[in-house]
């Protein structure tokens, strides 16, 4: 438990601070760690000796979900790279107001 | 007992139309059949709005009693995949997916976007998903399915650069609120050992401690981004004014009011026997919305943006009114999410309509493409005096709901602030439609023009329904109070 908070307030973190495109979506992926992490470590805290189906279906669905974050993230910055050649985030300071 | 129709029914009609739209994608760029994609977006929210509203009014309409909420559960209770669908749930169903079919109507008259029909299929399914989730599993599984197709569709926007920075930040912000909202869940997991909607009401109920506030905060937080609760709200006004139009229309319409509808049915399910505190917190995040949203939409000169503006505000109003938590103020907050849906998406799509004619989406320039879009104006003015609160249209009748609901409960700082606020977003609405009227010095151009038949389609279907609920809003506020109702008897249920 103690290592999925720390996980998470480290994708916090880098989402917070990184300035990068894919150091966020990296982040981003992290958190999604943290949260499985914590749902494995409360399920084990809470029902000592057997493991709980439902967390383990959980964790698949939430990894997979993860998964399509990490495409999806992948491919926006593609696409922004594409159209600005940087995958700088401070780049991006058009829309303001 | 459902009736004929069970109401999971909808959700799988709308999951074989996602599955199958990348084949009518793919089909659609052949030369025979280039309609085929637009088809499947207007003819599956239509068979589903049908559906819906089969299974919301039969009930209804013959009084059979059905024991709402519906609970539909694949395995026993706890350990299963469970909806929970009670009648505000499906009244929100209804709007969103009529919504919906008004918007991809408006977008059969604008150049089609490869890959639009998949992800609008997919923020459809995602909403009605969210709406049935009777479990938090369920739940983030179409929270996401919902969060990336609105992703995806910002980044269609025309101006694409804009349209991609928009998009950016709307799934940075967007994904980690998701993901703090499922740590949130788990912490609930650990201390009532299920997922199950009803399950932890009933474990969580009378329960008290740090962590259960804990795991209230991080929840709120998470839940707070796609609801769009200052200060977590900054994405909103870009995704609105960048996404082409039906998206906007659809995204500040219904979709921000579901995710704001979810928080609810957790705060009433979960959190109403055990944490205290969050209604305090939920009325001063909406204060603060008010104010936010009015006064930002004041000096606004951009008209997608100022819609924008004034959606945070509204989604002030609704927090103010769950904060008082009483059954007259859920049904008033459900009359509100129905009237502005309307209203917000026909303003979304009159603004679009001028704006793409005027090649610019500011104020002063809207006004030079007056004369080849009349009915655009017109049904633009109906809806802004709509969100003015202009008496004979639906927006007159949420206010007096939503004021009454303050007044007569202890929440007399809040009625004031509504009150201030109401005055101000007029001054916004009258200033918006002063802009939209004004004459020019060189007098109007002598080009005249139609509004293309499925722009006005859309536009006749929602300023329909602003003005019956404006004359005769019984039916909709009898099943505001029915939803209301179920809302609030659902933190007391069996699991």
């Amino acid at each position: 438990m103690i290592c999925s908070l720390g996980l998470l307030v480290l994708g916090l973190y880098g989402l917070a601070s990184k300035r990068n495109l894919i150091r966020l979506v990296i982040s981003l992926e992290v958190l999604v760690n943290a949260t499985c992490l914590a749902f494995a470590a409360l399920s084990a805290m809470s029902n000592p000796g057997h493991s709980d189906p439902v967390v383990g279906v959980l964790i698949i669905i939430v990894l997979a979900v993860g998964g399509c974050i990490a495409a999806f993230g992948l491919a926006l910055a593609l696409a922004i790279y594409k159209r600005t050649g940087t995958v700088d985030a401070w780049a991006l300071r058009k829309l303001r107001g | 007992m459902r009736g004929l129709l069970d109401p999971i029914l909808v959700l799988y009609v709308l999951l074989a139309s996602l599955l199958i739209s990348p084949v009518v994608e793919c089909l659609g760029r052949s030369k025979a059949l280039p309609s085929l994609p637009r088809a499947l977006s207007l003819a599956s929210p239509l068979t589903t709005l049908l559906m819906a509203s089969y299974c919301l009014l039969m009930p209804y309409l013959s009084g059979q009693a059905l024991g709402w909420p519906i609970v539909i559960a694949f395995g026993p209770l706890g350990l299963s995949t469970t909806f929970l669908v009670d009648r505000a749930s499906l009244l929100l169903a209804v709007v969103a997916l009529l919504v919906a079919l008004a918007a991809s109507l408006y977008a059969l008259s604008q150049p089609y976007e490869p890959g639009f029909s998949t992800a609008f299929l997919g923020l459809c399914l995602g909403m009605v998903g969210v709406l049935f989730s009777g479990d938090l599993l369920v739940l983030y599984v179409f929270w996401e399915v919902m969060c990336l197709s609105a992703y995806a569709l910002v980044a269609l926007g025309g101006d694409r650069k804009a349209a991609l920075e928009a998009a950016w930040k709307y799934f940075i912000m967007g994904s980690s609120g998701a993901l703090v909202m499922l740590f949130g869940a788990s912490l609930l997991y650990g201390m009532a050992g299920t997922l199950n909607l009803l399950q932890l009401a009933e474990r969580l109920s009378g329960a008290s401690g740090p962590w259960l506030q804990i795991a209230l905060l991080i929840f709120v937080a998470g839940a707070g981004v796609e609801a769009a609760l200052v200060p977590l709200h900054t994405w909103l006004p870009d995704a609105y004014s960048e996404a082409p139009t039906p998206v906007s229309a659809t995204l500040a319409g219904i979709t921000t009011e579901i995710g704001f509808f979810w928080l609810l049915k957790a705060l009433l399910t979960i959190f109403h026997q055990s944490a205290s505190g969050w209604h305090v917190l939920l009325a001063l995040v909406g204060v603060a919305n008010m104010f936010l949203g009015n006064f930002c939409a004041l000096v606004q000169s951009d008209v997608k943006r100022f819609l924008a503006y004034s959606s945070l505000a509204v989604i002030g109003y609704m927090a103010a009114a769950l904060a008082v938590g009483t059954a007259g103020s859920i049904s008033a907050l459900i009359f509100l999410i129905i009237s502005h849906a309307f209203s917000k998406s026909l303003a979304f799509l009159g603004a679009g309509s001028l704006a793409s004619v005027a090649r610019s989406r500011l104020f002063s320039h809207l006004s030079r493409s007056r004369a080849l879009r009349k009915a655009a104006t017109t049904f633009l003015t109906l809806a802004l005096t709509c969100r003015a609160g202009l008496p004979g249209t639906s927006g007159f009748v949420e206010k007096i709901l939503l004021f009454s609901a303050f007044f007569s409960s202890a929440w007399w700082w809040l009625a004031l602030a509504f009150l201030l606020n109401v005055v101000v977003a007029a001054a916004a609405y009258f200033r918006a439609v002063k802009e939209l009227l004004r004459q020019e010095a060189g007098g109007q151009p002598a080009r005249r023009g139609r509004t293309p038949l499925p722009e006005l389609a859309s536009f006749f279907t929602l300023s329909s329904f602003i003005i019956a609920l404006g004359i005769w809003p019984w039916l909709a506020l009898d099943l505001a109070s029915l939803g209301a109702q179920d809302l609030l008897s659902l933190g007391h249920q069996e699991g």
